[in-house]
């Protein structure tokens, strides 16, 4: 098992994939960013939450990937509470996940946001972050299947995906989110 | 015989509300901290311990299969009396609020970890357990000391 932050760090490089689009939308922004082009650190990854420009940055798939790394942030103290480490009951996180209520309000998320989980899907080497990665998709695709399907099929084809997606499937269902049937190989 | 109906599912929940996105080594030590709670309280029972677990989720059918092969003892236990845990990545960082967070065992570096987590008190005291296979971000575990009741 490889360090979770890779995770992230493939979507960072995600972001490297739309730099045309960007740099049309809000190019002083998108150069200020420390990190456009080439392999990623995991050290740059676990700068990423506190990246300064990237936090000013407000081009569409900057907007995608902030509200992204929120989500995952989100998602982790939701299936992570810490009992052991808190005083009195846990403190889960309430309200919707980031990325839903962005995506709600601003539709046109979902497009970049869709794109950046399928790159990270493809490239995906913690479990954990796999299974947030399909989950944050299905979470995402009510009303246009498509995304969660494109982000299932990129997983890498092997035993321990299968096994990932029929866990992903089963928290889908439990959880009674959406498209949980749009999460399989098939 | 621990195996029964109550404590599969009793098990499984806490497993499933703790670690429903750890890996196998993750998922196994939370759920074998229970196991070792249950010892050193002298009880048969999940439910006598379960008070210090989160338990907000409904088992998960992997969970359940999980706990059915603790509990059979059909699983080796590799986490060497683990009784505590916590998520580095999830505790307070440096410079952050704290709110309800039990921060008593001040600051540390927890892997790749960009800022310093807070850690809780008993870390302070008790020894740590490394397991391999488990992300050190994600989790780190602890045991009591002694073999005494733990709360």
């Amino acid at each position: 098992m490889v360090q979770y932050g890779r995770g992230l760090a493939a979507l960072w490089l995600g972001l490297s994939f739309f730099q045309p689009a960007v740099l049309a939308g809000d190019a002083p922004s998108y150069r200020q960013l420390p990190v456009i082009n080439g392999r990623v650190t995991l050290d740059e990854y676990e700068e990423l939450p506190y990246n300064q420009a990237l936090q000013r940055c407000t081009a569409l798939d900057c907007r995608a990937l902030k509200s992204l790394v929120r989500s995952f942030d989100f998602l982790g103290r939701r299936y992570f509470p810490n009992t052991m480490a808190t005083i009195g009951p846990p403190q889960l996180p309430r309200g919707p996940v980031p990325i839903v209520r962005d995506v709600a309000r601003h539709p046109q998320l979902r497009g970049p946001s869709c794109k950046l989980l399928t790159v990270l899907a493809k490239d995906y080497f913690d479990w954990s972050v796999g299974l947030l990665t399909v989950e944050l998709a299905s979470l995402i695709s009510k009303g246009d299947r498509q995304c969660v399907k494109r982000v299932v099929m990129a997983l890498p084809k092997n035993k321990e995906t299968r096994e990932l997606i029929e866990n992903a499937q089963e928290g889908c269902v439990a959880q009674h989110e959406p498209n949980c049937s749009a999460i399989s190989f098939e | 015989m621990l195996d029964t109906k109550d404590n599969i599912n009793d098990l499984a929940k806490i497993i499933t509300s703790e670690a429903s996105v750890g890996n196998d080594a993750e998922r196994s030590s939370v759920g074998f901290t229970v196991l070792h709670r249950m010892r050193r309280n002298a009880t048969a029972r999940v439910k006598d311990v379960w008070s210090g677990y989160a338990r907000n989720q409904s088992p998960r059918p992997w969970a359940i299969r999980l706990a059915t092969t603790i509990l059979r003892n059909e699983l080796a236990d590799t986490t060497n009396g683990a009784t505590h845990f916590y998520s580095p990545q999830y505790m307070p960082k440096e410079g952050e609020t704290t709110g309800r967070a039990d921060v008593g065992g001040g600051l540390e570096q927890s892997g790749h970890l960009k800022k310093k987590n807070f850690r809780p008190g008993y870390a302070k005291t008790f020894p740590r357990v490394s397991l391999p296979d488990v992300n050190e971000e994600r989790f780190k575990f602890w045991r009591a000391p002694g073999n005494g009741a733990v709360r």
